[in-house]
């Protein structure tokens, strides 16, 4: 089961409007930004190091990648959600006939066409 | 004032060390940075009090540097990290841009030496790109400085003390934090290739200006609860090196 992250706005006054979803993947990360017509898909791989070992690369689909890329993004948005992907929430949120739009186009690696 | 902080988010990052989004009464939004489950508290929640320390020298270095400080927050220990509005430098990357463009345009790029300067004297083994970032909102990008865990006498493997010394003080004093191999590793940090020589040995002479009362004040800072070492060794290592400084980079540079 993927996980999904929510990023909030990090205005005072703004904090509980969402402002980016993050999906984790086999492939990469989707990162879905409020106002963008379509997600994009990071699957560069990214060196890590955990506290005290050697620098590894972390590749797209490993667990650590997800963490490390909302790492990279805690400075952009407010991270306060993490939760598993249910299909459920998945399907819920392809009720309104707008949300079908954001979905990733077929492509190369999932990268939208 | 003392600030109060709640936890305000689910925990998330892991694989490395964990993290909650937190609020505090008055309003401002930040971080707690906790231990991973595999991490033993000593010397690992050290890695907190050097956060709190290096922010405070770098803003005493008028660098700029995300606010952080070694503190609890319902009960567990950690980093209180001020949220700092922009992307890091790794994020940057991951997205495919050129980052040399974005650095050479900085509108401290005239600090870069300075930088890799402090990261000597801090013996800091861990300025990646992931520990750079650039505020929004800027007319022009200002490098900030983020993520000091990993300096001083953490790990405890790359600064010769794994074993821990039976006597930290005589063990800061003795020299080998000094030796060249130990410069060479804080040297090789990923600003390095951006400052040149002379900006370097200009950033070591701003930082022999660092009194000692400055180093002692921002030790003695930190609660006792995060120092897994004697409180003076940390305020002899610091000034050791700060006198040390220019000696290593010259043979280095």
């Amino acid at each position: 089961m993927s996980r999904f992250a929510i990023g909030y706005s990090p205005h005072e006054g703004q904090l509980d409007r969402a402002l980016m979803v993050f999906v984790e993947t086999g492939d990469g990360v989707l990162v879905q930004e409020r106002g963008k017509q379509a997600p994009r898909l990071l699957n560069r791989s990214m060196e890590a190091r955990s506290n005290g070992g050697p620098a590894r690369s972390v590749a797209p689909g490993e667990p650590a990648y997800f963490d490390m890329i909302l790492d990279g993004f805690s400075t952009s948005v407010f991270i306060r959600t993490i939760a598993e992907l249910e299909p459920d929430v998945l399907a819920s949120m392809l009720v309104a006939e707008e949300n079908w739009d954001l979905l990733p186009r077929p492509g190369v690696h999932g990268v939208p066409a | 004032v003392e600030e109060t902080w709640r936890i305000e988010g689910d925990r998330f990052a892991d694989s490395f060390n964990p993290r909650h989004a937190i609020i505090s009464d008055t309003g401002r939004i930040g971080y707690l940075k906790v231990l991973g489950g595999n991490y033993a508290e000593d010397p690992w929640v050290e890695q907190w009090a050097n956060e709190q320390i290096i922010s405070e020298l770098a803003r005493t270095l008028g660098l700029p540097a995300v606010e952080a400080r070694a503190g609890s927050v319902e009960g567990q220990r950690g980093a209180i990290v001020t949220f700092a509005n922009g992307r890091k430098l790794s994020e940057l990357e991951a997205q495919g841009f050129r980052v040399a463009p974005l650095l050479d345009a900085a509108l401290n790029r005239h600090q870069f030496g300075l930088i890799v300067a402090f990261d000597v004297w801090t013996l800091n083994v861990d300025r990646g790109a992931h520990n750079l970032f650039i505020p929004v909102e800027q007319g022009r990008p200002v490098l900030n400085l983020i993520d000091h865990g990993h300096t001083l006498l953490l790990p405890r493997e790359s600064k010769h003390a794994d074993p821990a010394p039976a006597d930290w003080e005589e063990f800061v004093a003795s020299g080998v934090l000094e030796d060249a191999s130990m410069t060479q590793l804080v040297l090789s940090s990923y600003l390095r290739p951006y400052a040149a020589p002379e900006d370097i040995k200009g950033g070591v002479e701003t930082i022999t200006r660092v009194g000692d009362d400055v180093i002692e004040g921002v030790v003695d800072a930190v609660s006792d609860e995060f120092l897994c070492c004697p409180r003076p060794a940390m305020i002899r290592l610091l000034i050791n090196r700060r006198d040390e400084l220019a000696r290593c980079l010259e043979e280095a540079l």
